[in-house]
């Protein structure tokens, strides 16, 4: 099974696009894979209140969903807005996890 | 101006293709940020600007920004500066590539020292030569 | 509604290059036009109405290369900077539902647009996306 690192950085108010993504993540948790999504940029706003099926469906499979410290502060959006189970990480985790062998990128 | 015509391509950890427009949104600013954290673990990176992002490194652009006429003294370091600086801290790792055809179709082919020339049906090169890729945006 | 002798500018998309652009971002251009106007409205929508936060954390700086680089655009400083220039700056509260915390939330001096109270299109001189 592959092991995939998932960047949203659009986030909802950019259009459906990354609900889709996030459906494409929990295809990919679905099918036995394993699965890392960082919301970033204004993709932050995915990881806000409950409005997102996507994401939830993805945190209650199983995934890891982290969230970029620097795109959150920058927008003012504080953590106690983020839904349970999204975690605020530094670019310093984000890029060991990727030199990490076997860990696949893909960035929408 | 180095175009890398023949020689043999470095291999790279990651490559970060720009493909997105700056000040659409921050996608140029991830890619410093990922590149910096990268480079930072002696991770090798290559770099490669496609459609607008070729202007990040315009020779034309200079060390900085124009004047902010509300803080008329305060400097800027311009894109083209920050990948100088990127460049001349991680002279082995770093490897920054600009489209070619991107380039000569915006009149932005003169780029900043160690930015190298690459044409576009070289492109699958940069994906062969790296162990993993990420296309930020789309052209 | 009466005529506001105002231009009416309405932002919804943010946070557009914070590198490339630092100090020049779309409210440093807002910042200019409301003072070659003698004041103008703004309506900050979607994502853009975290510009008008009154969160007090700073900016966060970038490292590049040895550079620390501390010069990111401050979108909430330069909305409080506006008002206190005099340009009207509203919020639509269905967006500032998704990221107010408190009442404290929102910058003073800043309006909630709402369906009961928004500006009216009818009384300004224009209306322009930007």
């Amino acid at each position: 099974m592959a092991e995939y690192l998932l960047v949203e950085s659009q986030g909802r108010y950019a259009g459906p696009g990354s609900q889709d993504f996030l459906g494409d993540a929990v295809r990919l948790v679905e099918s036995g894979h394993t699965v890392t999504v960082l919301l970033i940029e204004n993709g932050v706003t995915d990881g806000i209140g409950s409005v997102s099926d996507p994401l939830g469906r993805l945190i209650d499979a199983g995934a890891r969903v982290w969230v970029d410290g620097f795109s959150l502060e920058q927008r003012a959006v504080l953590a106690s807005r983020l839904r349970p189970g999204v975690r605020p990480v530094g670019m310093d985790e984000v890029a060991e996890h990727l030199l990490r062998p076997g860990v696949q990128g893909v960035w929408h | 101006m180095d175009t890398a015509k023949s020689r043999e391509l470095p291999r790279a950890d990651v490559l970060i293709a720009i493909m997105g427009a700056p000040h659409t949104g921050d996608l140029v600013t991830s890619a410093f940020r990922l590149t910096q954290a990268l480079l930072e673990r002696g991770a090798s990176v290559h770099l490669w600007t496609c459609g607008n992002a070729t202007r990040l490194t315009q020779l034309s652009l200079g060390d900085d920004k124009p004047r902010n006429f509300v803080d008329w003294a305060r400097a800027y370091p311009t894109t083209a500066t920050l990948a100088t600086e990127l460049l001349s801290t991680f002279p082995t790792t770093l490897h920054w590539f600009a489209c070619r055809f991107c380039s000569q179709e915006r009149g932005a082919d003169a780029h900043v020292p160690g930015i190298k020339l690459r044409p576009p049906f070289k492109f699958t090169d940069h994906l062969e030569a790296t162990d993993k890729s990420f296309f930020l945006g789309v052209c | 509604m009466a005529d506001t002798g105002r231009r009416l500018l309405i932002i919804e998309r943010a946070y557009r290059g914070s590198v490339e652009t630092q100090f020049a971002d779309v409210l440093y251009f807002v910042r200019e036009l409301n003072r070659q106007q003698g004041g103008m409205d703004i309506l900050l929508r979607g994502l853009a109405v975290t510009f008008a936060a009154a969160h007090p954390a700073p900016v966060p700086a970038l490292r590049i290369a040895g550079r620390r680089l501390d010069t990111l655009p401050d979108p909430r400083e330069t909305i409080r900077t506006l008002v206190s220039e005099g340009a009207g700056v509203w919020a639509q509260d269905s967006a500032l539902a998704e990221f107010e915390t408190g009442p404290d939330w929102l910058q003073k001096g800043v309006r909630r647009a709402s369906d009961a109270t928004f500006p009216d299109w009818a009384g300004y001189l224009s209306v322009h996306f930007l």
